[in-house]
């Protein structure tokens, strides 16, 4: 029995997949190890850590809950994100019912309106509705004393925190909400029409079970976001200090590395909480059924001119932000001379120091694509298609799922723990753009994978079997048959990498190098020293170049579709 | 029994606790069109990886005129795989899916593109061959799945369920057309299907699986006309069990052997006509025994009876008949094959 | 395939490219090529400068030294002054500035109290004001030029409200500025702690808190920056900023309706200055750089910013923007005892204040 057995083994050594497979798959995990395990340890040993490197066991977790003024910051953090969550899933669920279950007239545009907001960073929703609600804001003075009607609604604080993270996490709430509802089988509701069931009940009984998962999963990812985002309570947090901030004022401002790394931590605890539940989530949100009917909608004018206003309302507010944002960065000086000026593009005098961050910011946006969607792709491809090391697999799977859990606050803090180590061999990064590039390909590496790992999923299984039994090796299998089929996901990847290193700023924030400052973190300095017009004008920048990036995927993704449809179509 | 040309020794293979093929020992004579036929999940699929190297065995061997392969990689041996999806690259057209192996092989463009016509001719596809796949109907799809796997002369052509996505009529066509190839380029072919008209009419032997164990192999008609086993009687073709009868031996007879007449002769028995079921060329007879002997026959009896005979009798439901069971014709398992059949029962 | 990845390969070098080229114009970081250079036989070497000194001024500072010296990168770490503070305290065992540069000589002394400094007396130090640099031999640290308290006072915003414009610290204290001034956190300003520590030695200590707790009651927010105040005040968000004389300045002639106060009572001050940090290998770079930072060429650019300046200079021109001399602005005020109190002192305010400071 036993020879049985370690017979068992040596066959399966023998025979399954390529020795190329199996450098390339403990490379892999090597990579996942270096760029996302290895560095939260480093986290979790600065946490039982004091000032001077000693360890202090808990000491630094009791401090804090016994200091009110760290206390009180999460305290703030769960309430605005409470506050947020429940606002986003509202008004997202909304913005998604006119979407999928109304006859509003311009979807296309509100849909794409509605997806502007993945396109700035969120310091630019503060600087936004400073210029809006601000002691000067548009709204605020009525106009600057055009309207008869001053409103002032004490932007700075909770208020302002809670506006911003709304419109920063409604894109991706409605996102969600649009899909759960859109499986929705319309042989239910016939049936609960002919039992005779009213609107309201047919609503409770039927659509919002339905979209139960669909609901749960955006709450926690509306919460998450807001519990972890660094730039809109930076803009327009005044005195209220929240986690991420707090980190921050510990770590750069009083150079407390435990401190930092336990706030870190606690920032963690609701991301992996969301990670259990959206791992559940999925896990229990069954396939529909293939008999089930597209929903139809039935003729209200009633119920669509609600939601049109609504619609309108909701992208009114988006569109005037962002409006505002590009129009302040135009105006000579806000609200005394309103006549048009591109001083404000001129960086060279103010905290920004010259144009040079936003070079660095598209030139690690692209690296970060580039590197970004090929590791991916091919750890999907590894973990999806192949045979060895089952045990790995599984473990490479998890860490590639991991970044889910983790705020790019707490993996720019591990990376400062783990790579300034002149110990460490990869300290030679440290400072160069490529800690940088690094960091957003771990912080984005899971939707991307997950992007990778579904397209992956819906080829023929057997590709890889039919390239072996031709006796045709598998990478070049990969080149000419896998990679072309997954391209349209690829070019996705590479966009949701681009764009999302662009804007983001709290990952990157403790590791870019003096010489390499990035576009986003020179928003969050020009603000934090006041050069307002200036961090709007940046923020512009980004917004066009996002929206440039997004045209032109789709102008690809448009040509790719047209050039392969003879291969798309399925005939049965 | 003509000399073994592969000869599988010993295969077997579990996945965690389940046991997808008990120890296999099948021998394969050069040039035969050989069917595993079983139902889904007898592990017969797994055996047709095996022998292409898709899968590796637990242990045993796979010997090809006396040499292992049991570790060569798929690609040193010089088989042609077909799978049930066809796996065509759906990027690549007709002709590049073809040449997709023969690219690998040290052939000039000429010498690629020649044999890509060939065996697309031999398909009668030629003039699809700047066409995607998905531009193909499902019988076109499955001809340009099985040029891919000629394309490399390989000595075993090996068949997935190579015609259970298409519908009726074309999987009738493409039966005689795959049987057609077999015997023109005289490989050594090895089908899997659950169908057990596809194994009679294609195959020179029947190797027919079960709970991942061969039950019987043979010629088509020794498996249909001797079945081993109460699962291959029922497996292949109708049948009627006789429970019991012959002092607790099972029997068991086809309905086109069971006789029919209105009166009572010796050794027949009464019963009543349950359902008539009209199947085209002929209609099979549902019945009630009638008596003490209903015991025997505790799911009533089949026959299928031409029309004439049908018409002649003016039979019809609650009709009063007689049946014979001629005794050339009854199926025998035999005491020795008890076990087995408890097993499969 | 190959074409989509080498297009895509392709895409990012020129993007590379570009954003490389975009940038070597304006960056003090970038090497520029050395054509024969008197220091070009060196070879490459690189120093690293902390300093706090403002983003916008530093391009234009280090212009002439990147003439004289192109072989030389220089990695600027700027934040503000309590930050870079801060983090040369926690990299004390193992410090990676090698000099420190225009940064307030209250956290330099702080440093010294640590034992972090090298002594080391750059060419041309006989030319600095005795009070603008250390006393012991050689100097600890140098100064370059000295900023003060001033208020940026936006009267449009003033006007609108029908209030005075605030002459004095204590015409700060009026309740009918209650919620409009802004004031940087001493903690992460050195703007900040001048201010704080010069009313501690204008009125004594005791007296100075129970100035700051009224003040307190008049302030909207703390703000991180010394600058944000004023140009807080500038834009109106909120009319009056303690903010310091440059900035205030500044906000002026860009065109806000801003006035620059100088407070009645006198100003805190403190001295931007430059220091040699120990370690185990000193550059000789580092200590050229602290010879060309008190030198004519950038004197000249600090003056542009600066209206006092720490060399002996004879020009009695009353710089744009003063009313009178700079100098008769500032109080009397002892360095070393605003070094020696700084820790109590900013542990006191934030135990005073800290609720209201941004983000805390």
């Amino acid at each position: 029995m036993r020879i049985a057995k370690w017979n068992t083994a040596f066959t399966l050594k023998r025979r399954t997949g390529s020795w190329f497979e199996r450098i390339a798959m403990l490379l892999m995990l090597a990579g996942l190890c270096v760029m996302i395990l290895l560095p939260l340890f480093s986290l979790f040993s600065k946490a039982v850590t004091d000032k001077y490197g000693q360890y202090n066991g808990l000491s630094n977790f009791i401090d804090y809950f016994s200091t009110p003024a760290l206390l009180h910051s999460l305290q703030h953090t769960v309430y605005v994100s409470l506050l947020t969550a429940i606002l986003s899933v509202v008004l997202g669920f909304l913005f998604a019912y006119a979407l999928t279950r109304t006859n509003v007239p311009g979807k296309m545009f509100f849909k794409t309106v509605s997806l502007l907001m993945l396109f700035a960073p969120t310091m630019m929703l503060g600087i936004g509705l400073t210029y809006l609600f601000g002691n000067q804001g548009l709204i605020t003075t009525g106009f600057f004393e055009a309207l008869p009607f001053h409103w002032d609604i004490d932007l700075y604080g909770p208020t302002g925190i809670v506006m911003a993270e709304v419109m920063y996490t409604f894109p991706q709430a409605c996102l969600i909400l649009v899909v759960s509802l859109s499986f929705a089988d319309f042989n239910l509701y016939e049936a609960a029409k002919t039992m005779g069931a009213g609107k309201g009940r047919i609503f409770f009984t039927i659509t919002l079970p339905n979209m139960k998962y669909g609901l749960i999963s955006s709450f926690f990812v509306s919460f998450t976001l807001a519990f972890t985002d660094f730039g809109a309570p930076q803009v327009v947090g005044g005195s209220y200090n929240v986690l991420a901030t707090e980190i921050y004022k510990q770590v750069i401002g009083q150079q407390n590395m435990g401190m930092g790394a336990t706030v870190g931590i606690i920032l963690t605890l609701p991301a992996i909480l969301a990670f259990i539940v959206d791992r559940f989530v999925t896990r229990k949100q069954h396939a529909i059924s293939s008999r089930a009917v597209p929903y139809r909608i039935t003729p209200s004018r009633k119920r669509d001119g609600l939601f049109l206003t609504f619609c309108i309302l909701a992208s009114g507010m988006i569109l005037l932000l962002i409006g505002t944002v590009f129009a302040a960065s135009v105006i000579k000086i806000w609200p005394y001379n309103l006549s048009f000026s591109l001083k404000h593009y001129d960086f060279s005098k103010v905290a920004g120091g010259s144009l040079q961050p936003f070079w660095t910011s598209l030139r690690m946006s692209a690296w970060t694509a580039l590197i970004g969607t090929a590791a991916t792709f091919v750890g999907a491809y590894l973990i999806e298609k192949t045979k060895s090391f089952p045990v790995l697999r599984q473990a490479g799977y998890f860490l590639s799922i991991l970044p889910l859990a983790l705020p790019g606050i707490v993996l720019g803090l591990s990376y400062i723990f783990f790579f300034n180590k002149a110990s460490n061999p990869m300290h030679g990064i440290y400072g160069t753009i490529w800690i940088l590039v690094m960091a957003n390909i771990a912080h984005f590496y899971s939707v991307s994978f997950v992007t990778a790992t579904s397209a992956l999923k819906k080829l023929d299984k057997e590709i890889e079997t039919a390239s072996d039994s031709l006796g045709v090796p598998r990478y070049k299998t990969l080149l000419r048959v896998t990679i072309p089929l997954c391209l349209p996901a690829v070019l996705e990847m590479a966009m949701y990498l681009f764009i999302n290193s662009m804007v983001t700023v709290s990952a990157v924030m403790f590791l870019y190098a003096a010489d390499l400052k990035l576009a986003s973190v020179s928003i969050v300095n020009m603000e934090d020293a006041g050069d307002v017009a200036p961090a709007a004008a940046m923020s512009t920048l980004i917004v066009i170049t996002n929206i440039g990036v997004r045209l032109l995927y789709e102008a690809v993704t448009h040509q790719i579709k047209k050039k392969t449809q003879a291969w798309q179509t399925r005939q049965q | 029994m003509p000399q073994s040309y592969l000869s599988i020794e010993g295969i077997r293979k579990t996945f965690g606790s389940f046991t997808a093929l008990e120890p296999i020992h099948i021998e394969i004579p050069k040039n035969e069109f050989v069917c595993l036929l079983g139902p889904s999940g007898c592990g017969k699929t797994t055996l047709l990886r095996m022998i292409a190297g898709l899968e590796s065995p637990d242990g045993g061997r796979l010997l090809v005129e006396g040499k292992d392969i049991t570790s060569l990689p798929p690609a040193k041996r010089n088989i042609g795989f077909m799978f049930q999806s066809y796996a065509l690259f759906p990027n690549l057209t007709v002709a590049q899916n073809v040449a997709y192996g023969l690219k690998e092989k040290k052939l000039s463009r000429q010498q690629v593109q020649s044999k890509v016509e060939e065996v697309l001719s031999m398909v009668d596809l030629l003039s699809y061959a700047t066409k995607y796949p998905a531009q193909l109907s499902g019988g076109q799809q499955q001809r340009v799945a099985l040029s891919r796997a000629i394309a490399l002369s390989p000595d075993f052509l090996l068949l997935d369920e190579p015609l259970s996505a298409l519908d009726a009529k074309v999987r009738e066509k493409l039966r005689l057309e795959i049987r057609r190839l077999h015997e023109q380029l005289g490989m050594t072919t090895i089908m899997v299907t659950h169908d057990q008209e596809e194994a009679l009419t294609m195959a020179d032997t029947v190797v027919v699986m079960n709970n991942a164990k061969v039950i019987q192999s043979g010629a088509p008609e020794d498996i249909y006309e001797r079945p081993n086993s109460r699962f291959v009687a029922d497996f292949i073709g109708a049948v009627n069990f006789l429970e019991g009868m012959n002092g607790g031996e099972a029997l068991a007879i086809r309905p086109e052997h069971v006789r029919l007449g209105l009166g009572q002769e010796t050794g027949s028995y009464e019963a009543v006509i349950e359902s008539l079921e009209f199947r085209g060329s002929f209609y099979r007879v549902t019945m009630q025994v009638q008596g003490p002997l209903s015991q025997y026959f505790q799911s009533g009896i089949m026959a299928d009876l031409n029309r004439a005979v049908v018409k002649q009798y003016q039979l019809e439901k609650n009709r009063r008949v007689f049946i014979q069971l001629p005794e050339e014709h009854l199926i025998r398992f035999g005491p020795n094959r008890r076990e087995r059949l408890e097993v499969v029962g | 395939m190959k074409k989509w990845m080498g297009t895509a390969f392709t895409t990012v070098l020129i993007i590379s490219a570009l954003t490389a080229c975009g940038g070597n114009g304006n960056n003090a970081n970038v090497e520029q090529g050395a054509n024969g250079n008197k220091t070009a036989a060196k070879g490459n070497s690189e120093i690293t400068v902390y300093t706090a000194l403002e983003d916008d001024q530093i391009q234009t500072y280090l212009e002439s030294y990147k003439a004289a010296y192109p072989n030389v990168k220089v990695n600027i770490v700027r934040d503000s002054t309590g930050v870079i503070t801060a983090k040369l305290l926690a990299e004390k065992d193992n410090p990676v500035a090698d000099v420190v540069w225009g940064t307030a000589a209250t956290s330099l002394l702080v440093l010294d109290q640590n034992n972090m400094l090298e002594g080391y007396s750059p060419k041309g130090i006989e030319n600095i004001q005795p009070e603008f640099k250390d006393t012991q031999q050689p100097a600890h640290w140098v100064g370059i030029d000295a900023w003060e308290t001033a208020i940026a006072v936006n009267t449009a915003e003033l006007e609108k409200k029908g209030l005075e414009v605030p002459k004095s610290y204590a015409d700060l204290i009026k309740p009918e500025y209650k919620g409009m001034i802004v004031m940087p956190n001493p903690a992460s300003s050195g703007t900040g702690f001048l201010t704080v520590n010069g009313l501690q030695q204008l009125m004594g200590d005791s007296e100075a808190w129970s100035y700051l707790d009224k003040l307190d009651q008049n302030i909207a927010v703390y703000t991180e920056s010394g600058s944000k105040p004023a140009k807080m005040a500038g834009t109106g968000e909120y009319p009056i900023g303690i903010s310091f004389g440059y900035r205030a300045i500044q906000e002026k002639k860009g065109g806000a309706p801003v006035e620059v106060v100088f407070p009645s009572e006198g100003s805190g001050w403190d001295v931007e200055a430059n220091a040699l940090m120990k370690k185990d290998n000193i550059k000789p770079e580092a200590k050229e750089f602290l010879d060309w930072a008190i030198s004519d060429e950038p004197m000249k650019k600090y003056n542009e910013n600066y209206a006092i300046l720490a060399m002996k200079t004879d020009s009695a021109v009353v710089p744009e923007g003063y009313t009178k001399d700079p100098i008769s602005q500032l109080i009397k005020l002892d360095l070393n005892k605003a070094a020696e109190t700084r820790d109590a002192t900013l542990s006191e305010w934030t135990k005073r204040y800290e609720a209201k400071s941004e983000k805390q």
